[in-house]
């Protein structure tokens, strides 16, 4: 039986492009995915956008959703300083969701399942949201590692616990969304092969197969959103400090 | 685990970055416009709705007012009518009671005084009556009676009887 971690193997399906810096650039099955899922993501929100109906379809009415729950979730996390990044939160939502929803189809890969793409995202987002808050607040920006109101003495324990937390935070978001994919994909491998392995009886892990695939949708549609809104709270606490 | 084969960094954040890209770049042009424009324009058109509802009630509000204070001021008109119609009959009424009460009250004086002027008349009648009666009785009597005595005393005597 094939090991588990194997579906995660990134495979060149061509010979390599060209290079950049000494690496070699393929066409990799995780590169496919990710074409896959702007492909898909571009074909349904462009059918969606084109008509401008009054009372929307099918295709306009999932669209408008999108862009509503989007626009909702700026506004409230970070009101409407937050426009201007409506844009990448939107591509960054659609990016992670299609990521993890193309996943589960069967003998498909999952780009979202490598820390290596979640923590790049991650560092992109703490990068530019750290130099918003530095571009916007200057040296106030730093306000950020002492809570407003605490007792100056407590500065010495405070700060260096608010900066952990603060540079942490791109790790925890990254590894969050990456341990949920791999772990979620491992565990669907696993009862596979249960079912392959005990024979007749493999009806048993077969039920639980389709119960927890039902979750990983779940899980998929939770983490795009999970790591979408808290890339908004960064951004929040950036534009307004606290 | 393949998710820490650093190999594989290189070409996963280069695809990454290429695919955002482009997926930045269909979703700020082609299709968050778009949805955008066509959301204000529900937006618009369910405010413009609401607008048009609220001006509606409010114009509806407006003429049931109007007709209300229409209404009461008829009904003032015709209580002021009916008052005055009221008071006109009763002046009327109170002008012809006043009439006839005094037209009476004249024809009542004006038959005391008949009354009065015929009792006078009756009374002068009787005192002269009275004396040519006492002058008789005194010329059969003593034979003969001044006359002109004989009425004073009667006038007295008929003077001192009405007291």
């Amino acid at each position: 039986m094939a090991s588990p971690v194997e579906q995660f193997a990134i495979q060149n399906l061509s010979a390599p492009l060209f290079s950049i810096g000494g690496n070699e650039i393929a066409i990799t099955n995780s590169a496919v995915f990710m074409f896959a899922a702007v492909a898909v993501s571009s074909v349904l929100l462009v059918a969606g956008a084109s008509k401008a109906a009054m009372i929307p379809g099918r295709f306009q009415a999932m669209s408008e959703l999108f862009y509503e729950f989007i626009a909702n979730m700026i506004r409230d996390n970070v009101g409407s300083a937050g426009k201007k990044f409506f844009p990448f939160i939107f591509t960054l939502f659609i990016f992670t969701l299609f990521g993890n929803l193309l996943g589960l189809i069967p003998y498909g890969f999952t780009f979202t399942s490598h820390i290596a793409v979640t923590f790049f995202m991650a560092a992109v987002v703490f990068i530019a949201v750290t130099l918003i808050g530095i571009f916007k607040h200057g040296l106030h920006f730093f306000s950020l590692f002492f809570p407003h109101g605490a007792p100056l003495f407590t500065a010495p324990i405070l700060i260096p616990i608010e900066l952990v937390s603060y540079l942490s935070r791109p790790i925890s978001l990254s590894v969050r969304l990456f341990a949920n994919m791999t772990v979620g994909h491992v565990l669907l491998k696993v009862l596979a092969g249960f079912v392959v392995a005990l024979g007749i009886f493999g009806v048993i892990p077969l039920a639980v197969l389709v119960a927890i695939t039902a979750l990983e949708v779940l899980i998929a549609l939770l983490q795009a959103y999970i790591f979408t809104i808290l890339c908004c709270i960064y951004l929040n606490d950036a534009l307004h400090l606290h | 685990m393949p998710q820490f084969d650093i190999a594989s960094f290189p070409s996963q954040i280069f695809w990454l970055v290429v695919s955002f890209a482009v997926l930045y770049a269909i979703m700020a042009t082609l299709v968050l416009p778009r949805i955008g424009s066509t959301v204000e324009a529900r937006e618009r058109k369910i405010q413009a709705d609401l607008d048009a509802a609220q001006q509606a009630n409010d114009a509806a509000r407006t003429t049931a007012a109007a007709q209300d204070k229409a209404l009461a001021e008829a009904r003032g008109r015709a209580e002021a009518v009916i008052r005055a119609a009221s008071d006109a009959a009763t002046a009327e009424t109170s002008a012809q009671m006043h009439a006839v009460g005094s037209r009476l009250a004249a024809d009542i004086t004006a038959a005391e005084r008949r009354i009065g002027e015929q009792q006078n008349q009756a009374m002068t009648g009787l005192t002269g009556m009275a004396a040519e009666i006492a002058s008789a009785i005194l010329g059969k009597l003593v034979g003969s009676a001044d006359g002109a005595q004989v009425a004073r005393a009667v006038d007295e005597a008929a003077k001192a009887g009405k007291r």
